[in-house]
């Protein structure tokens, strides 16, 4: 299959905006806040009872950072174990992907961590990862000299899942998408990781040929230490 | 009495079966009082043989063989044929058989019944020994003496007379018929295998009824093949341990709607599988036309013209008679549609008619009385009526049920008495329908369904003319949309005849919890959060208990995000019950495999729903080709939901949904076709649909007050533009493309599966990837019965894979499903070796003890042996020979060994050093071994053993323990260490081999199976574009059939030498070959009479309309190609690639 995304033919048509499309994908066991997550980074609102995803749904959002602008395609995908054999069709050529997890349900940690494997192993080679624990705002602050473990609802600690990410060379946040926490984070971080997608796509836009190759040497030399199956990308 | 004792051939006697005398294709043989041994007519016309032998095979299964047995009974003058084979000795055999165990008994017998009974017996009982655990499909017994046919014809003779190509049913993708431009070979079937390998099998005689009938088995077989790549337990079942005392008592049964077991055989006969398959096809169309259950059989059918005394019109058609119901349709299907369940019934009466055979008057519970004047023969018509007249009787008791039950039906209280208060209606009818009443007219609307309902019937009794369909295209009234819902999709009759059993369920669940019940937990507060009633826990409750029901009544699909949407928006119009129904009508029949784990459904769905915008929309097409944007990506989130909004059309919304779907693509067209990237074409969609109306969920449900809307107008489109979208070439599509599904749910599975194994031990990806399918493979044999929990691998299913991966392990005969396992023995108490070394291995590789082997285990275990080097190989055997684990071996334990060794070899040809080297090992071994008694018998010993081992070559199978235990029971306490069992190897060069290299490589891992990621049918047609196009010119001089794309080895058998056969090339021959479909899996192509075939090498000219074009994988090796086919061989193999990719081009294209 193609590798190059989708953003590519959007730049080779008009060479001269700034604008570079990313396209992002959200991972996450069911109800663990993923479409939350987007809303409030879209919308800036929160919906009590959101309806769960089917699917997947998709919106956009631009971020500006200080040379350029980010225009974020976001996949936001259902979370349920039975709709993962489509995950695949989502994060094929994805550039970003935001892993969620609810920090006050342990089992959910263990479901990002086999997205993060699944990714890794199946997705983008070059695929920036962020792992996100959300629902912070349900989990009361410890009392005064108390252990940061003995929070009141947390059932992961954040320790543990931010050692999880240097290990395996995430981005990591603990969000709120109820207040709004740590949410834009996220999509700033990924921004900002995402440097050299801008760069290639204009200055290769006019010859398609060569381009997806040296955007493969020079994202390679960039290195991402976790890129085991090099190229195989297999959607 | 010697003659007694003569073992029945193998293989060759059958489950009796009717048979035609009167075919003048056999000749006599032998004849006895009331046998017959006959032998098919052999014709010198090879051309002819081939015809006479496809005519048999076609019109009758079972004679296929050249050779007979038929018992002629005196019951009613037929014959029922009981053995046939491809020998003559195979019949002889089978002859003489019958000549001591049957001819006087029958002879004896006076009763002309009770001798068929007889015989019938006899053979059956005799089959049925033969044959136990052959075929693993199922326990029905025509089934089972198809798949021995099947067996007899392909395994159990691979001599040189038979060529054959199998193709696992279950590799199967797709199939197609084909219609070939070129005129030669008429119509014929591709087969593409998920290798991506093609067959093509032409000129068969009923190619529409092979088709059907590969189309249902695959059918068949896809379900088994999705339930083998489950790899977690059913969510819907409970978690046992929250309530143990319960589960002890109360198992709760697989909940059985249908009421009736469907699989009893309908008639005490065997009836071919062919037939078999052909009832139940009309069984379930007769079923699907009129909604009814599946418990529903078609007894009796008949032409029939239907009159109303009240009304002028009378309707000629077609009136079908099962269990429970009587059913009506007219000839176009369309202008009138009735179901009368029997227990509606009044009074039937007989009418005089002058111009009809037979005239029935029907006065059912509404006092409506309907006339049907019947054609065809008088005893037909009077069988039909005798039927009705017994049925009518069984379904008494369900008539104490209709009157409470009709009270549930709005209608009753909008004819009887519009002001009663109506008790059982959803949630709507105390928080509020969405919309504006007023807005949407639902009191003229009301008011119409009012007069329709007088005139035409109401609820369970309605009468359905186009009337009808209009009504609902308009929008149904609020109050009535649940009925008008339930009624139209079938679940009004389920709910009647399983009344209560919604209540049962939540009585016998209540309290229990599963995967599924988690999930509908997460899930309550967000359906419809919009609507008033979900937000307080009245409507929160009622949304809980029906999905939760739902998850216990089929545990295998458990709960399904977007069900909670389907059943929330039910639930506004209809009851708890009502939606329950509907729900598993939805879900069981509407939209099969939607919602099922692997969601197979929906995903087939979406390539059907793509063909049709290709088909419709091809500048779209192109266009969304072009930017690579996936519809599918934008289309499958609106599938699952029923995208609510098309529900006022419920009646038909699987054609709705493709209708309405396409049509919105349609009239977005223009603006779609500037979109460059899946983003920007789903917001542009995105905002169509909220200009349908607002968006939220309970305004769109009904958007059709507003004049002219959008909505209207995409209907308007979708009626008018897609009307040849009918639900008949959506279920041919989803027939023919679901396999293809099913496997890339496979493949992925797959990968997820050997993507989250712990330790690959070495193997490289492709190896365990073998692995991967070899185990999968097995499994899918094994048997497997209804809801799979345990997903590892028992013993028998480990036979098999070990089996298909070495040589050594394959078993001989195919007695494979020997009941006891832990001292395996067959009649004769033969070939207990092999399967003790195999269970030893069993045992090694289950290494946590489970009693079940896991992917894992396999892998971890077959690691340990392939990447282990020659002293752990070796001190792996010693361990699985040391029985009581005190780490030596005992005098026993050596010979077991030896045997083991004896057993792994038994496949060499080569020499016979092997046996040397056996028995070198016993004599060293009892020399080197710490004696604890005297050293007295060796010398003995190892000679002995060299007697046994030449034995062991000329009769294979007989490793003669009994004379080794003899001979060794003087000395029972040597031992063996390992170290010195090391040194006992290594001293023999052939050992010593074998444990370095030999053992290894004996796992064959790298078989071809070259798996290919199929992208969802999109690919195929990409290549068929960029290859078609440019080759369409050069080609069309000759006609030449290419069979491969993909050139692999032939895993079957034959030669690869070539892998196409040209047709009118200059070579001509022509062999005759028969499609033959079997139920354990394998769809075979015999090519017989091939020694004639070559005799007639370029002889006749191939226009002949009978000559039998097949295409095979293997080129039969005797076979000579014709010179000047050789000279161009490369040449050819070119065209035949061309043509063949320009044939799926243009049939891709000429589609009707």
């Amino acid at each position: 299959m193609s590798n190059s995304p989708s953003s590519d033919s959007i730049s080779a048509l008009n060479p001269n905006a700034k604008t570079t499309q990313v396209k992002l994908v959200l991972l996450g066991e069911a109800a663990v806040g993923k479409s939350s997550l987007v809303m409030r980074f879209v919308n800036d609102d929160f919906q009590e009872n959101k309806e769960p995803t089917i699917g997947a749904a998709f919106l956009t959002q631009k971020i500006a950072l200080e040379d350029k602008t980010i225009k974020f395609e976001i996949w936001d995908t259902a979370g349920q174990e039975r709709f993962h054999s489509l995950a695949p069709m989502y994060y094929r050529n994805a550039q970003a992907a935001v892993v969620v997890y609810d920090v006050t349900k342990a089992a959910s940690l263990d479901k990002a961590k086999s997205w993060v494997k699944e990714l890794q192993r199946q997705a983008n080679p070059n695929i920036v990862i962020a792992l996100a624990g959300n629902k912070v705002d349900l989990v009361q602050p410890a009392g005064e000299g108390e252990d940061e473990s003995m929070e009141n609802g947390r059932q992961v600690p954040t320790e543990e899942a931010k050692a999880y990410s240097n290990e395996t060379g995430l981005l990591f946040f603990e969000t709120s998408a109820k207040k709004g926490d740590g949410v834009r984070d996220i999509f700033k971080e990924i921004a900002k990781k995402i440097p050299l997608e801008h760069h290639i796509s204009n200055r290769s836009s006019t010859r398609p040929g060569p381009h997806s190759q040296a955007r493969e040497i020079n994202l390679m030399q960039q290195g991402s230490p976790t890129n085991r199956d090099g190229g195989s990308c297999n959607c | 009495m010697s003659q007694t004792l003569i073992d029945p051939p193998r293989g060759v006697f059958m489950l009796p079966v009717p048979s035609e005398m009167a075919l003048p294709s056999w000749d006599f043989v032998k004849t006895s009082d009331y046998f017959i041994l006959q032998r098919a007519k052999v014709s010198n016309n090879v051309l002819f043989r081939g015809v006479i032998g496809t005519i048999q095979n076609v019109f009758d299964n079972n004679k296929q063989f050249p050779f007979r047995i038929v018992f002629r009974s005196e019951v009613n003058g037929t014959v029922l044929q009981v053995a046939a084979s491809q020998t003559q000795k195979g019949i002889e055999d089978a002859w003489k058989w019958l000549e001591v165990n049957a001819f006087d008994v029958v002879k004896s017998l006076d009763d002309p019944i009770e001798k068929e009974d007889y015989v019938k017996t006899k053979i059956g009982s005799l089959v049925a020994r033969q044959n136990r655990g052959t075929d693993e499909v199922s326990s029905d017994e025509s089934v089972r003496s198809a798949s021995r046919t099947f067996r007899q014809l392909f395994d159990v003779q691979p001599t040189e007379r038979l060529t054959k190509v199998f193709i696992e049913l279950k590799d199967i993708q797709e199939i197609k018929r084909e219609k070939s431009k070129r005129g030669m070979i008429s119509d014929s079937i591709r087969v593409v295998t998920k290798d991506g390998q093609e067959h093509f099998f032409s000129n068969l005689f009923h190619r529409d009824e092979t088709y059907d009938l590969l189309v249902q088995l695959t059918s068949l077989l896809m379900q088994r093949l999705l339930k083998n790549t489950v790899t977690e337990p059913a969510p819907g079942t409970f978690y046992e341990n929250n309530f143990d005392q319960l589960v002890e008592k109360e198992k709760p049964e697989p909940i059985n709607t249908n009421g009736k077991e469907d699989t009893a055989p309908r008639s005490p006969l065997i009836i071919p599988l062919k037939q078999n398959l052909e009832l139940q096809k009309r069984d379930t169309e007769f079923q699907y036309l009129f909604g009814l259950p599946s418990s529903e059989h078609l007894l009796e059918e008949s032409n029939a013209v239907f009159s109303m005394p009240d009304t002028e019109e009378t309707q000629s058609g077609k009136l079908g008679l099962s269990e429970s119901y009587l059913a009506f349709v007219s000839d176009d299907s369309h202008t009138c549609r009735l179901v009368i369940p029997l227990y509606t019934v009044r009074r039937v009466e007989r009418l005089n008619s002058r111009t009809h055979t037979f005239a029935l008057s029907i006065l059912n519970w509404h006092q409506m009385k309907l006339i049907f004047l019947m054609d065809g023969i008088k005893s037909h018509c009077e069988q039909f009526c005798n039927v009705l007249k017994d049925n009518l009787k069984n379904q008494l008791h369900y008539l104490k049920t209709l009157k409470p039950f009709l009270a549930t039906c709005y209608s009753e209280v909008l004819l009887n008495d519009s002001k009663k208060e109506f008790a059982y209606g959803g949630l709507g009818m105390k928080f509020k329908f969405p919309g504006d009443p007023k807005k949407l007219r639902d009191r003229s609307k009301t008011k119409l369904w009012a007069d329709y309902l007088k005139k035409r019937g109401r609820n369970i009794t309605i009468i359905r003319v186009p009337q009808f369909n209009k009504l609902v295209r308009v929008g149904l009234p609020n109050k009535l949309r649940g009925e008008i819902w339930e009624l139209c999709s079938g679940a009004m009759y389920m709910r009647y005849a399983n009344n209560g059993l919604y209540q049962k369920i939540q009585r016998d669940y209540a309290g229990k919890t599963s995967l599924s019940t988690e999930e509908i937990e997460k899930d309550l507060n967000r359906s419809l959060p919009e609507y008033p009633a979900y937000q307080n826990p009245e409507g929160i409750d009622t949304l809980r208990r029906v999905l939760t029901a739902y998850s216990w009544k089929d545990p295998e699909l458990g709960y399904c995000q977007a069900m909670n949407i389907v059943a929330s928006a039910l639930l506004i119009y209809m009851s708890e019950e009502q939606t329950f129904w509907t729900l598993s009508i939805l879900c069981d029949r509407m939209l099969p495999g939607y919602y099922s784990t692997s969601m197979y459904g929906a995903i087939l769905d979406q390539i059907i729903f793509e063909h049709y915008v290709q088909k419709t929309m091809p500048i779209l097409h192109e266009h969304l080709k072009k930017y690579d944007i996936q519809l599918s990506v934008a289309c499958l989130p609106w599938f699952l939901s029923l995208y609510i909004n098309s529900m006022p059309l419920l009646f038909a919304y699987r054609v709705l949904d493709l209708f309405f779907m396409e049509a919105v693509l349609r009239v977005n067209g223009d603006e779609l076709l500037e979109t460059t990237d899946d983003g920007a074409f789903i917001n542009l969609l995105k905002k169509y649909f909220a200009a349908l109306d607002e968006p939220a969920y309970p305004q769109t449900k009904n958007p059709k007050h507003l004049e002219m809307t959008n909505f209207d107008k995409v209907l308007i489109v979708a009626f008018k533009d897609f009307f040849n979208v009918t639900d008949e070439s959506v279920n041919e599509l989803r027939k023919t493309q679901q396999l293809k599904v099913v496997h890339n749910i496979e493949s992925f599975t797959k990968r997820s599966q050997i993507r989250n194994l712990k330790d690959t031990s070495k193997f490289t990806k492709e190896e365990v990837s073998v692995l991967y399918d070899k185990y999968y493979n097995a499994q899918f044999y094994g048997q497997q019965q209804s809801v799979r929990n345990d997903t590892r691998m028992d013993l028998n299913t480990f036979y098999r894979f070990l089996g298909s991966i070495a040589d050594w392990a394959k078993s001989e005969d195919d007695d494979l499903n020997n009941k006891d396992v832990t001292s395996p023995r067959d009649r004769q108490g033969r070939r207990l070796v092999g399967r003790e070394f195999i269970n030893k291995l069993f045992t090694y590789f289950d290494h946590n003890s489970s009693g079940g082997i896991t992917l894992q285990d396999v892998i971890g275990g077959l690691g340990n042996i392939v990447f282990g080097d020659l002293m752990s190989r070796m001190e792996l055997f010693f361990q699985l020979h040391d029985y009581n684990k005190d780490g030596f071996l005992t005098k026993d334990e050596i010979l077991q060994m030896s045997e083991s060794f004896l057993y792994i070899f038994r496949t060499r040809k080569e020499d016979d050093s092997h046996l040397n080297a056996v028995s070198n090992f016993i004599k060293n071994a009892f020399q080197y071994a710490d004696k604890i008694d005297e050293p007295s018998e060796e010398k003995t010993q190892s000679n002995n053993e060299k007697d046994n081992d030449s034995e062991e070559t000329s009769i294979k199978n007989v490793p003669n323990i009994d004379k080794i235990n003899k001979v060794s029971n003087s000395d029972e306490h040597i031992r063996l260490s390992l170290p010195s069992f090391r040194m006992v190897v290594l001293a023999d060069e052939f050992l010593e081999n074998f444990f370095d290299r030999g053992f290894v490589s004996t796992f064959k891992l790298s078989e071809p199976p070259e798996e290919r990621q199929k992208g969802l049918g999109r690919e195929i047609f990409d290549s068929l574009m960029n290859n078609g196009m440019g080759l369409a010119g050069k080609v069309g001089k000759r006609l030449i059939r290419g069979s491969t794309i993909n050139p692999l080895s032939p895993t079957s058998l034959g030669s690869s030498s070539s892998q196409r056969r040209a047709l009118s090339s200059s070579s001509s021959s022509s062999t005759s070959g028969t499609l033959s479909t079997s139920p354990s899996g394998k769809l075979g192509d015999a090519n017989k009479n091939i020694k004639d075939t070559n005799s007639l090498t370029a002889t006749e000219p191939v226009s002949s309309p009978a000559s039998e074009i097949s295409e095979e994988k293997g080129w039969f090796d005797g076979l000579q190609p014709n010179e000047g086919d050789d000279d161009d061989e490369d040449l050819d193999e070119e065209h035949s690639l061309l043509l063949q990719e320009v044939d799926k081009f243009l049939d891709e294209f000429s589609e009707p």
